[in-house]
């Protein structure tokens, strides 16, 4: 038994008959042509196993279920997922063709040949979908974190499961403070401080679950668009590199696993026999890889981008509309959300636009054209973005993950409603949601 | 709910779980004592294995972060811990639901 690793959080998990590949994504860009994996080359289609058994995609998110990726499969090979509250996520699968699509209650194991059995462990957050993955053979017991956020009873029942080999993700995969409207010196703050938290995350996983081998995994992408670079800094942002949290873990005082720095194309064997195929990109040498990168990819990046095309002229209707029938659909997202938001759809055929989620609003425009004062937040979105958001073509979330906007916010504070309510506005989904966070909170 | 210990379980910067059930843990920071539920609303992580920094109690599974002296939510605001009234009687300190 022996896992390949693919870059980010593309595992591909050989036992002696079957092989497994997890969250391909190994080619192109994601989250609207921003994110690179951490490779010293843009990886091709050569690199991508097409030859396996199986597939397993933890949740919805572009760096995980990656279509340019997926494509290169044959539509009938099974793709396994975690069972969400929702179809969402199953329709994205079914729409690319996929004919085979099982989902997996979480912690249910699922026998997929004599050899190969599969947990997916669901996460816990009630408004956003994830899953992590226990891989078993007669040889060994892999652990995939993905990048799922998981419940300390479900890390302890990892670690009675004994895993040889676990996956742990280390860093940010978020916009903030990326896009926000603060000085250096706070970005800068709240940037280490967020890799701190993270790398410490990974160094209390790894010491509940206790894998004899770790692999820092699911990390910091690489930003190479010229107007991102400085996202990049490994002293100053957010993403980390996986060097970092093995040092964590070293001056922990923690013991009992050796942690192995894999860079992608790398593989480890059960016994944790590291083939080394590829240099790791570590915080020293980071930069300097991608300034390679960034030209070795900047023909390729600035046509996707042209080819994103530009806003109708439909927009600003587009826009109200959308937002006031999601607004008005969900009176009790209201409640929580309680802001009033200025969007700037940012270029031609763009504007200004109000939402009024306030909790005291209750009839009437939600959404209209024009600016205010008093916003609680303010984004500006190219317009074209926006467009593909409010046609459904484009997840909201997936929008932010790019860093490819700007933000502010007043109160300075996040606002995990609003997020939800971008995220999936089904209101069967968010009237369910609030029962149970209604009881809880 | 009355939770009655000796104050020399305690130690400065230290957190400290004083009850299993209902989990409630202190923090001492030389000065006053603050008393709160000890388990993240987040993802259920015990909050004992938390970093206190300026009054900031932190989560280590996903970085929650809490303000140890009303149990507020900081990173999250409406999911915060229930926090309890600390009363020092010279040898021991009294935990306390606070008055509704």
């Amino acid at each position: 038994m022996f896992v390949k690793f693919l870059g980010h959080a593309c595992t591909l998990i050989e036992t002696k008959n079957k092989r497994i590949v997890i969250d391909p994504w190994i080619v192109g860009p994601c989250n609207v042509n921003a994110w690179y994996t951490l490779r010293n080359k843009a990886a091709t289609k050569k690199n991508i196993p097409t030859d396996v058994d199986y597939i397993y995609i933890s949740h919805g998110h572009d760096d995980h279920f990656q279509k340019e990726t997926l494509q290169e499969f044959n539509r009938n090979i099974p793709i396994y997922i975690c069972k969400f509250p929702t179809d969402k996520f199953f329709n994205k699968i079914v729409k690319l063709g996929f004919k085979n699509i099982i989902q997996l209650s979480s912690w249910r194991s699922e026998k997929l040949s004599e050899d190969l059995e599969i947990t997916s462990i669901k996460n816990p957050d009630l408004m956003f979908e994830d899953s992590a993955l226990l891989v078993k053979s007669k040889e060994g017991t892999v652990f995939c974190q993905t990048d799922c956020k998981m419940d300390f009873e479900s890390v302890k029942r990892v670690n009675a499961a004994k895993p040889d080999i676990g996956f742990f993700m280390y860093s940010v995969a978020n916009w903030y403070p990326g896009v926000y409207n603060y000085t250096k010196e706070k970005k800068d703050e709240i940037s280490k401080k967020r890799k701190h938290n993270k790398i410490n995350a990974f160094v209390n996983y790894v010491n509940v679950i206790k894998p004899k081998y770790a692999v820092a995994y699911a990390g910091g992408p690489l930003f190479p668009h010229k107007s991102q670079l400085k996202l990049n800094d490994p002293v100053t942002g957010a993403f980390g590199c996986p060097d970092e949290p093995k040092s964590a873990w070293n001056n922990s005082g923690n013991s009992g696993t050796e942690i192995v720095t894999m860079a992608a194309d790398d593989e480890i064997t059960i016994d944790g026999t590291h083939i080394k195929n590829n240099e790791p990109i570590l915080s020293t040498n980071k930069m300097d890889v991608l300034n390679e990168l960034s030209i070795e990819v900047e023909d390729d990046l600035n046509r996707r981008r042209r080819e994103e095309g530009e806003a109708s002229k439909k927009l600003p209707s587009m826009i109200v509309d959308y937002f006031n029938k999601i607004i008005s659909e969900n009176p009790v997202a209201r409640k929580h959300i309680d802001m009033k938001v200025q969007l700037v759809a940012d270029g031609k055929n763009g504007g200004e636009f109000v939402l009024d989620i306030t909790k005291d609003k209750q009839s009437g425009a939600f959404a209209s054209q024009g600016n205010i004062d008093d916003w609680n937040y303010f984004m500006k979105i190219p317009a074209h973005l926006v467009e593909k958001s409010v046609n459904e073509e484009l997840l909201w979330e997936t929008l932010f993950l790019s860093c490819r906007w700007q933000a502010d916010r007043s109160p300075d504070q996040w606002n995990e409603h609003f997020i939800n309510l971008l995220y999936d506005p089904d209101p069967t989904r968010i009237t369910n949601i609030y029962k149970i966070y209604e009881k809880i909170h | 709910m009355e939770i009655k210990k000796k104050k020399d379980m305690l130690e400065k910067g230290k957190l400290v779980v004083i009850s299993e059930k209902p989990k409630v843990i202190v923090y001492f920071d030389g000065e006053k004592y603050f008393a709160f539920n000890g388990i993240c609303s987040h993802a259920k992580w015990p909050l004992e294995l938390g970093t206190v920094d300026d009054c900031t109690l932190t989560c280590v599974g996903h970085g929650w972060a809490y303000n140890i002296t009303n149990g507020e939510c900081k990173t999250n605001p409406g999911r915060g811990l229930k926090s309890y009234m600390v009363s020092d009687d010279g040898e021991n300190i009294i935990i306390r639901e606070k008055d509704v």
